[in-house]
């Protein structure tokens, strides 16, 4: 198990290009992290090159969380989000439409796999969320995972289906 | 061997670890194909593995500290620290 990243990198200079940046989201408490970095590794696998936010040096970050995630987010055309707990990614996830954001696959851990929205009881996120991603639903994709290489497993199989869509093709992915 | 009574999403499950397991494996293999060829000892295994990943780190580290009977014991107690396994072990009754 790994512990806290190292933030090597400058917000203001991201990696990677507009198009192939995929944004990772969820919750950085410790547990949580670990899922994210499975999901890290898997976009970079995949040919994408991950952005999370705690791999970005922050001059005060009591102050600058906020702020400089979500410009962090919005450099970004897709993302990748751990949701099987509530967290300040909430607050990102409202602006992936604002931002544009192209496809978000939204992840959740069920260790009986079981699926929303045919179960609806599986996904223990709030109303808004739910009605959110309903509501667009060509843009929000949500996969439960059992086992965290099944994370990996949707995270590939998302960037892949974007690859070979249209907009993949449009833009070289 | 010892004997627990398990809240499942509004209802109970009684018998030991072993076998409350195998219910929740076959639960699991329903959507997850890959639980489908495990036996039992394999999703255990399985569920001790995956722990790091589900259960807050302290905890984690305070329950692998723990001496279980068994690691069918082992394994039903982490699934009931994961948030969101919606499993609770209510009650143990030591054999």
């Amino acid at each position: 198990m790994s512990d806290a990243a190292p933030a090597t990198h400058d917000p203001s200079s991201l990696p990677g290009t507009y198009r192939n940046r995929v944004f990772v989201g969820g919750s950085f408490q410790p547990v949580s992290r670990e899922v994210l970095g499975v999901i890290e590794q898997a976009i970079r696998d995949t040919g994408f090159e991950p952005v999370l936010a705690d791999r970005f040096a922050l001059l005060q970050p009591d102050h600058d969380i906020h702020d400089v995630t979500l410009g962090l987010l919005h450099g970004c055309r897709l993302a990748v989000f751990d949701l099987t707990g509530l967290s300040g990614a909430l607050m990102e996830l409202e602006r992936c439409r604002d931002y544009g954001l192209f496809r978000v696959l939204l992840l959740y851990h069920h260790p009986f796999g079981r699926t929303w929205p045919d179960d609806p009881g599986s996904w223990s996120t709030s109303a808004m969320v739910k009605s959110l991603v309903r509501e667009d639903a060509g843009r929000f994709h949500v996969r439960p995972f059992v086992r965290p290489a099944g994370a990996a497993t949707e995270t590939r199989r998302f960037l892949r289906a974007v690859r070979s869509s249209s907009y993949g093709k449009l833009h070289s992915l | 061997m010892a004997s627990y009574t398990v809240f499942d999403h509004g209802a109970t499950r009684q018998g030991d670890a072993r076998i409350i397991l195998e219910q929740f494996r076959q639960q699991a293999a329903a959507n997850a194909p890959e639980f489908a060829s495990m036996s039992v000892e394999q999703y255990a295994d399985a569920l001790i593995e995956d722990a790091p990943y589900f259960v807050e780190r302290e905890l984690f580290s305070a329950l692998e500290a723990q001496p279980f009977e068994t690691k069918y014991d082992r394994a039903l107690t982490y699934l009931a620290q994961m948030p969101s396994s919606g499993i609770r072990i209510l009650t143990v009754r030591a054999a």
